[in-house]
Parts: C-alpha cells; structure tokens; sequence
C-alpha cells in the first residue's frame, strides 16, 4: 500500500519528460489559430509610439513553395485553412497595434498615389524546435513608397526569437509566430512612420477620390 | 510520508535518467537493399522534403552531460544554456541567410534527387513531389495517397555547424511500403524498423583554415552569401552523388568498410570508403551513414 504514492510519484515525474516526446508522435498537423493576435507586450510596446492613423496600402504576394506548411515540432504546424485571411491580419491588426490604417491592393494592381504603399513578398515563416528551444522566424521583403512617390529599395524586415520550449503545446507554438511576426512588424512599422510624414505631391492631392 | 515522496522523486529522476538514453538510441535500419528487392511492380513514387525554410543553424547538446550530471535540474539548466546557444547561432547566421535570400535551396534538392533517379533507373522513381513537411505523418499520408505499393523519400537537412566551419547537407533515404505495419496506426510504416530500407548521406563541405565561429560566419557571409552559395551548390550536388551509391552497398561492401581503419577529420569520423585529393568519403553505422567532406577552394 505504501508504494503506491511512491510509484505513483515516480511514473508522474517520469512522464513529465516523456510526455512532449509522446504526445508529439501521436496525431496529425497542428493548425495555428486563424487569425494573427498582437502579443501584449508588442502591443503595449506599439501603443506608445502610434502613427496617426497614416493610410497604408497593402499589396500581399506570398511565393513560397507549400505554403501550408509552416513549421514542425514533430507533427507539422500548419497554416489556417484560410491562409490569406491569417496573412492579411498580421498586417490589418499589427498595423492597426501600430498606429496604421492599412488597406489591402490586388496583386499588381496600381498603386492608389494618395497614401503610403507598401509590396510586402513573404520569404519565410518558420516555427519549430531546436534541441530543448523553439525557434521561429519571419521574414517579409518589402519595397515602400510615400504618396506618390516612386518606390524605394526592398527592404528585409525579418523577426527572430528562441526561447525555451516550455509546454509544447499549439498555442505556445501558435504564441511565437505571432511574437516573430510582432517583431518583423515593428521594424516594418519604423520604415512606414517617415513616409507618412512626407507631404503628399500635389497631383496626388488634386486628384478626385475613385466614384468622383 | 515527506521522505516517501522524497524518495518517489529520487525514483522519478533515476527513471528519467534511464529512459532518455534508451529513447535517444538509434534503431536498426535496413541499410543494405537486396538485389532481389530492387524492382518493384509499378515503380516507385518519389518525395521530396525539406522540414526547413532557409539555412539552418546547428548548436551543440550537452543533454547527456545535463542528466548525468544534475538530473532534472541539469535539464533545465541545459534548456537556458541551449536556448542562450541557439540564440547565438542565429546571430551568426542570420547575415549568411540575408544572401541567400534568392538561393533556391528546395531546387537543388528536387535537382539533386532528380540526378540520383536518373544514375539508378531500377528504382523507377517517379516525377519527384515535393513537401515541406517532412514528419512521420506527412509522410504517411503521402504513402496512403501514393498509386504505387512503395514510396522512395529523400529527406533533405542543410544547415552550418556549430562553429560555422562548414556547410552541411545531409539527405536521409527511405523506402516505406504502403502495406500496413499496424492497424489505426499508418504513421508506423514510416518508423525505421518498417522500412524496406533507411540511409543517410551526407554532404560536408569545409572552409579552408576555418578560425572562430565569428570569423568563420564571415567569410560565409561576404559578397552576398558567395562562398555559402557555392558550398551549398557543391554539397547538394555530392549528395545527389551519393543516393545512388548508398542504395548498392552491399553487405560485403558494408564488411569492407568495417575491416577498414577509423579516419577522423575535424568533428567528423568514419571507416574511409575512398580518399582523394582534399576529399574523403567516410562510411558511419547510423545515424550518419555515408560523408562525404571535401575542403572549398576560395
């Protein structure tokens, strides 16, 4: 009889280590949540520093090949289902954390020379594990305009963080992509600040609102 | 009753200590395909996978060392020193991927699987597809899906070392059959010890007089990533080489290498299945298998 808690202490203990392991083996892909959520600490961190609600048009390319996948701690991490609403929301709501007003453009479409623009290309976004870490990395290339203006040269806004992997679990995995994507977009959110300051050119100022 | 629950968690840390190893080690694969197993009725469908979107970086593991040494809280010191570890390493080669922006690593390694189907048509491999998940249950579900009774995978890893001294590709070669290995359980005909065959090779190329790990990133990093281009494109290519080889070794050949004696180059060991100028191929039980290193000439 008194064993029994002794045992039992010891299978606990022992399947604390094992349980990441086992647990990762078993079952399919994990979906990261469907839409981006600003980090506190990002948010607190990006509420200091707003940009006066500076219209910024987006245009979204994402090129990579299977793009579904993005990332891996044993079984596939994968992207939600509807991957350009998770794309778009990590800059509507990240930008919006920033002070921005962001709009989204089709791909190739002309550039509306009223507001910032900016052609953001995703080149990575990576989460998984190294040895007892998480790791995860993004990285977005972006190419920038004033009002107008003609575009400036890509720029690579990349968000790297490795901490320790506590739990394992999908939303702490989930919690981490959206800390590196926090990172990249306060780097992008920097860039973005000087161009909403630049005056608008005149034609551009002049020219009727679409529907006019 | 608090020395009881001492000595359960004494118990736990000894349980722990014994477990990890026994997880740790590698199990048998099935290194050497018989000839008599070489065709396959309808060929072969092909993957390709690389579990990774850009160069990755590599740090060192004391784990071993951790458990032995403190237990479960040698772990979790490992786990900060680790993370501390890992951290740096991706300082030293966040310069080296900036270059490689435009380098189109999955390529080579389609490129390169294509080259070893083309040097072994007994294979029948199919028209590579291509996967970025590079799990047990991805690669199932590929298996499931698959028209043919097997799948041929090549599981493609590139990264630097620790020191940054090298560039590594490393390709792990598998053969599954779609036939079941345990019921509910599909992913279990992906486990080593289902496989019709498992091999690594590996691809290591050196920099000249590598320094320190500082020093070393950059030099792979000048000029836009160029020496880390080039390795690259010579470590895929020479594990392209590879595949075909790893899948005739024989038990004899594997018998030859044995006899021979141990070679070691920097980190690297292995029983020497061919040396050449500034190059030597090594031949490893696994996990390492077959690796090749050659030295770069700047």
């Amino acid at each position: 009889m008194r064993s029994a808690p002794f045992l039992a202490t010891a299978a606990l203990a022992a399947s604390l280590l094992t349980a990441g392991s086992a647990a990762a083996a078993v079952g399919d892909a994990k979906l990261l949540g469907p839409l981006y959520v600003e980090p506190a600490a990002a948010a607190d961190a990006a509420n200091s520093s707003t940009a006066g609600g500076c219209a910024v048009q987006i245009e979204l390319t994402d090129p990579r090949r299977d793009p579904q996948i993005v990332g891996a701690f044993g079984v596939a991490l994968r992207a939600p289902d509807d991957r350009e609403a998770w794309l778009r929301s990590v800059f509507d709501v990240g930008l919006k954390a920033r002070g921005f007003t962001p709009s989204f453009a089709p791909a190739g479409g002309p550039p509306d020379p009223a507001v910032v623009t900016v052609r953001i290309r995703i080149q990575v976004i990576w989460i998984s594990t190294q040895q007892m870490n998480k790791v995860g990395s993004v990285v977005l290339r972006g190419v920038l305009a004033a009002p107008g203006a003609p575009a400036g040269p890509e720029v690579v806004y990349r968000g790297d963080k490795t901490a320790v992997n506590m739990w394992g679990s999908t939303k702490e995995f989930n919690d981490h992509a959206n800390a590196v994507f926090a990172l990249a977009l306060d780097d992008l959110a920097e860039d973005l600040r000087p161009l909403c300051a630049a005056p608008p050119p005149a034609t551009a100022a002049l020219a009727p609102a679409p529907g006019r | 009753m608090i020395r009881m629950q001492l000595r359960g968690l004494c118990a736990a840390v000894l349980m722990l200590c014994a477990a990890l190893p026994a997880q740790a080690a590698p199990k048998p694969l099935k290194y050497v395909l018989p000839e008599a197993a070489r065709p396959v009725a309808g060929g072969r469908s092909v993957q390709v996978s690389v579990g990774q979107a850009e160069l990755g970086s590599n740090i060192n593991s004391t784990l071993g060392f951790a458990m032995v040494a403190g237990g479960a809280v040698g772990v979790i010191i490992e786990a900060g020193v680790g993370a501390e570890r890992a951290q740096r390493a991706q300082l030293g080669i966040t310069p080296v991927r900036r270059g490689l922006m435009d380098f189109d690593a999955d390529q080579l390694a389609i490129d390169s699987t294509k080259a070893a189907l083309a040097a072994m048509p007994w294979l029948e491999g199919q028209e590579p597809a291509f996967s970025r998940d590079a799990t047990l249950f991805g690669k199932s579900d590929f298996l499931t899906a698959a028209a043919t009774s097997q799948v041929a995978y090549f599981t493609y890893v590139y990264d630097m070392a620790p020191d940054f001294s090298s560039v590594n590709v490393s390709v792990g070669i598998a053969i599954a059959s779609k036939a079941q290995a345990k019921k509910g359980q599909p992913y279990t005909r992906l486990l080593d010890k289902n496989l019709v065959y498992g091999q690594r090779v590996s691809s290591v190329v050196r920099l000249a007089n590598p320094t320190t790990p500082a020093e070393n990133a950059q030099r792979w990093a000048a000029n836009d990533s160029a020496l880390a281009k080039k390795a690259l494109a010579l470590a895929f290519t020479k594990a392209g080489d590879l595949i075909p080889r790893a899948l005739v070794v024989t038990d004899a050949d594997v018998a030859r290498f044995n006899a021979a004696e141990r070679r070691t180059i920097g980190p690297l060991g292995g029983k020497p299945m061919e040396e050449g100028p500034g190059e030597v191929l090594l031949f490893n039980p696994l996990p390492m298998g077959l690796v090749h290193v050659q030295t770069l000439q700047e």
